[in-house]
């Protein structure tokens, strides 16, 4: 109880804190900007649109292509410790975000985040799914993957920032609806799977050789 | 805002572009700021998008998990994924609140907080530790009313196999 309320209150008081360091930071020149909406109606006729960046948009695919190569190439000539602590955790990242980025789209139809919160879900099952599993085999390269799923897939899955902006946001009901749903739903989903698997199956010790 | 499209004629490219400093949608886009920006969303640029993620979410996870390898020590006052949750949502905030900065080209808005702030701050593992809190998991000796009100956690380092 403590715990989620530690969370829950760390994640809107540094909400606020990035709000309070952006306004004593100094703003990005203005010529830095070249096509941001202007006030003047007779200006912006002129101006770009802002989707007008073609070479921008090819930097970030080509981006994309390098970071996997360059984590491919770490995975396969850097020494086991990191590989396993880190790098395979990364590869296994972007598919997670990419997830979320395509459930984000359902926010927009109602008046419930469920895009967010089927991120949040998912990513809850999967790791009870994962952890359970991890606690019954338990060696080798096997239990290294299972803590990358837990690591990479599902934390980039699942988000508590966005979670906390869509907090602040909601009006009324839904904001202790939305709070409530996720908490409590996440607790039972580690409960019914995590828990169901433990009382079923028994559990060892984790990941021992 | 639709009176200025109409005005400058080519309705369809202002309707577009104003949607970003709408008052009336104002509540709207607060909720949905993470959504992705109201823009012609072309395949290619939401391919930018998608792949601008890849490098988003690598960055993010190094960094929780460096933060995470940080707050793990004896004697810590608080529990390791505190540290990622609060430079995660600090990021989210500082991002929303240059929005207007950002949007200038609107994949390096996802990228802040799609990207790095949503995949520095995790989920899943605050419903574990709380989960694994509720259950004594560790078998702590307490009584019922600590497995309630107190947590205990065990890092994720503990689950790494040393291979």
């Amino acid at each position: 109880m403590i715990y989620t309320f530690a969370t829950f209150a760390i994640a809107l008081a540094c909400l606020y804190f990035g709000e309070y360091v952006a306004s004593i930071l100094p703003h990005l020149p203005r010529r830095a900007l070249p096509s941001i909406p202007s006030q003047n109606s007779k200006g912006s006729t002129r101006r770009r649109r802002p989707s007008q960046h073609p070479l921008l948009d090819t930097l970030a695919i080509v981006s994309a292509i390098l970071c996997y190569l360059i984590a491919l190439i770490l995975y396969f000539y850097t020494p086991t410790t990191w590989r396993h602590r880190a790098i395979f955790p990364i590869l296994l990242s972007p598919p997670g975000s990419m997830l979320r980025y395509a459930l984000s789209r359902l926010n927009a139809h109602y008046k419930f985040p469920l895009g967010t919160f089927l991120a949040n879900m998912i990513a809850t099952i999967v790791l009870a799914g994962v952890f359970a599993e991890q606690h019954r085999i338990g060696s080798g390269v096997r239990c290294n993957a299972m803590y990358s799923i837990q690591q990479g897939f599902c934390g980039c899955l699942s988000t508590v920032s966005s979670f906390a902006v869509e907090v602040r946001a909601l009006k009324g009901w839904m904001k202790w609806i939305y709070i409530g749903t996720s908490v409590v739903g996440g607790h039972v989903l580690m409960l019914v799977v995590f828990g169901g698997v433990g009382w079923s199956k028994g559990y060892g010790p984790i990941c021992t050789e | 805002m639709t009176t200025r499209g109409s005005q400058d004629g080519s309705s369809s490219e202002q309707a577009i572009d104003t949607e970003y400093d709408d008052p009336s949608t104002s509540s709207r886009s607060q909720r949905g700021n993470i959504e992705p920006p109201p823009e012609d969303m072309t395949h290619y640029r939401l391919l930018a998008h998608y792949s601008i993620l890849v490098l988003a979410s690598m960055a993010g996870c190094l960094v929780r998990l460096g933060l995470t390898a940080m707050g793990t020590y004896a004697g810590a006052s608080i529990f390791p994924i505190a540290w990622s949750q609060g430079v995660g949502c600090a990021i989210m905030g500082l991002a929303l609140a240059r929005k207007k900065e950002l949007i200038f080209w609107p994949p390096i808005f996802t990228f802040w907080t799609t990207g790095v702030a949503a995949s520095i701050t995790t989920f899943s593992t605050w419903m574990e530790e709380g989960y694994l809190a509720f259950a004594d998991f560790n078998g702590y000796r307490r009584s019922g009313f600590y497995d309630v009100s107190h947590s205990q956690w065990k890092t994720a380092d503990d689950r790494l196999s040393t291979v």
